[in-house]
């Protein structure tokens, strides 16, 4: 079996070609190149984490621990050791790996909306911990005092630069995830989440694979979290926040997450929505939160799964 | 250490402890019985808060006591029969999203009503002095507020036990399509339980209003507590609600008073802990949610 077919290729091309010519439009349409790089961010964190929600079928509310942990990682890191961020940025993010295996190891073998509280209350302990170890990560305040740098040479200080950086991660995540779907692997946590019974008696350890779905999309949830850090040269206390594990869920869903790309689309769409409103009017959460209630109620397919239905992605 | 310091942080426990179990049971009942995860029951508590705030200054605080509920509790039917309604029996995701959609509006509306900056909120004169208890002084507010809660939970108790009504709601957390089957109007009954839930998470807003203040996201650091008191007690478990809800109070008070550090991270680890050694909670049922 092929790793990927011709479709998939034209289309992750055509992707990678549009974000790659997206910061000559961002300004011309009053937004600027950061908007750009934080939509390629939210759509790793958001793809990555469907791989678990649309994948496998299973609800996780507390991945922005995994988001916030690589973030904070990456920020002590350069604070305190200064090392460099070709060895910063993997061992935030197998931060984050460590932590989704050890939590997932403990919840995995519970169901439905006990496990998403769960990962909730999980996700709000890291919370707490970040917005109140003040010698460690500056407490509510958040932690600063870093500026990302060079990699290997290459000066990320310029925006447009990080944006191509950030690029990078985001083809990967692009390639590595409709890889991981279209292998066995994939297609058994398809099957998983299509019928647990049925793939149990088939032999398959489902819980084994519901953990492994756990880990991967955790660690996706890491990169994008040592990405985001790096993109404001900040960390706060939200990152962990269960309202940002909402947001990841919300893009998933508003997107389509049934299909491939509508995790990505949800967080172009969640990013973008929210930076229109809130130059129109603080009280951006009032309307915001509307928009999610309606496709709750009205698109539960997502935009995606409302153009294409039927089909699997 | 000094007893009465001991005994006062108890009591505050307690205190705590009582109003997580007057959230944890509207949460709880209502994901029993309709499968909800309802994340805008923080902020029904929060709307209990603001409307007791803006009652009381017309018309004294003991008319908000009564008014502000029963309002929220009217609230949440409208919320359930326009919104939520709409979602029972699709996956569960869809109702958490609904509600946390619904909750990021009314939060924001609060801001807009209100402002986004705390209220100031004490207690009604006749009750803001202190009591000498021979050991120590303490709030008479918080002596009555204590009070009133055990009473309401003993008058819940007997709704649910000892009433016609209760027995349907009860029935309902266990198998509400079973219920429908024999003949209950379920549509009406889940609406029922929501506006229950909805009037306790009201009635919890206004009692605490007085002890913590009004701010728009007070709502956010009870809902939290409150989901780990399920998680605790047993998801549909009444008995699980009260003593979980009473042990994290307690946990929580004695922590900020000698290792305030780890107060919030505390009702976590004692999450994890029970996890580890019940993984179905206290009073958990095997089936529910497994």
């Amino acid at each position: 079996m092929r790793m990927y077919s011709k479709k998939d290729m034209l289309w992750i091309g055509a992707v990678a070609a549009l974000f790659a010519a997206l910061p000559l439009l961002l300004p011309r349409i009053g937004s600027s190149i950061p908007v750009g790089t934080e939509i390629m961010i939210w759509g790793i964190f958001a793809t990555g984490y469907n791989i678990l929600l649309g994948g496998t079928g299973i609800l996780s509310f507390g991945h922005a621990a995994f988001f916030g942990l690589s973030g904070y990682a990456t920020g002590l890191l350069l604070v305190r050791t200064g090392m460099p961020l070709p060895a910063v940025i993997p061992l935030a993010v197998a931060a984050s790996l460590v932590a989704a295996f050890l939590i997932g190891a403990l919840i995995i073998r519970k169901r439905g909306i006990y496990f998403a509280m769960l990962t909730i209350a999980f996700g709000q302990m890291f919370y707490f911990i970040a917005s109140q170890w003040n010698s460690l990560t500056g407490g509510l305040d958040g932690l600063t005092g870093f500026k990302r740098t060079d990699f290997l040479g290459l000066d990320l200080r310029p925006e447009d630069r990080f944006y191509y950086f950030v690029l990078g991660f985001f083809v990967l995540t692009l390639l590595l995830v409709r890889g991981l779907m279209n292998s066995s692997i994939g297609k058994t946590l398809v099957a998983i989440r299509e019928n647990i019974d049925r793939s149990e008696f088939l032999g398959i350890d489902v819980k084994k694979y519901q953990h492994f779905a756990f880990v991967v999309s955790g660690t996706f949830a890491g990169m994008a979290g040592s990405l985001y850090v790096l993109l404001l040269n900040f960390a706060f206390p939200e990152l962990f926040y269960w309202k940002t594990s909402g947001d990841a869920v919300l893009m998933s869903v508003i997107g389509g997450m049934h299909a491939f790309f509508g995790p990505l689309l949800g967080a172009g769409v969640f990013v973008f929505l929210r930076d229109m409103i809130s130059t129109l009017t603080p009280h951006w959460a009032l309307p915001l939160g509307a928009v999610f209630v309606t496709f709750v109620l009205f698109f539960q397919k997502g935009i995606l799964g409302f153009f294409e239905r039927g089909k699997n992605g | 250490m000094e007893t009465s310091l001991l005994i006062s942080q108890l009591f505050n426990g307690l205190n705590l402890g009582l109003l997580y179990v007057l959230m944890a049971m509207g949460l709880t009942i209502i994901m029993g019985t309709m499968g909800v995860v309802n994340f805008s029951h923080g902020i029904l508590f929060t709307f209990g808060a603001y409307i007791t705030y803006s009652v009381a200054a017309r018309l004294g605080y003991w008319a908000a006591l009564l008014i502000a509920p029963i309002l929220v509790g009217g609230i949440g039917m409208v919320l359930e029969r326009g919104l939520v309604q709409r979602v029972y029996g699709k996956d569960p995701l869809y109702s958490l999203l609904l509600t946390f959609g619904l909750a990021m509006s009314l939060e924001e509306l609060v801001r807009i009503g209100w402002g986004t900056t705390g209220l100031p909120f004490s207690p009604p004169d006749s009750l803001n002095t202190f009591v000498d208890l021979k050991i120590m002084f303490y709030p008479l507010y918080r002596l009555v507020v204590f009070g009133f809660i055990l009473l309401l939970i003993l008058a819940l108790w007997f709704f649910l036990e000892r009433t016609t009504m209760g027995k349907i709601v009860r029935a309902g957390i266990q198998d509400s399509l079973m219920v429908g089957i024999l003949g209950v109007n379920t549509k009406a009954l889940f609406t029922l339980v929501f506006g229950l839930g909805a009037f306790l998470a009201g009635l919890a807003g206004v009692l605490s209003a007085p002890i913590t203040g009004i701010m728009p996201t007070m709502g956010d650091n009870v809902v939290m507590p409150s989901f780990i008191v399920i998680i605790l007690g047993g998801v549909g478990s009444f008995y699980g609600s009260v003593v979980g809800g009473l042990l994290l109070g307690i946990i929580v008070a004695m922590c900020n008073q000698f290792v305030p550090a780890v107060a919030e991270l505390s009702m976590y680890l004692v999450m994890a802990l029970v996890l580890l050694l019940r993984p179905r909670g206290l009073f958990g049922e095997e089936g529910l949610f497994e």
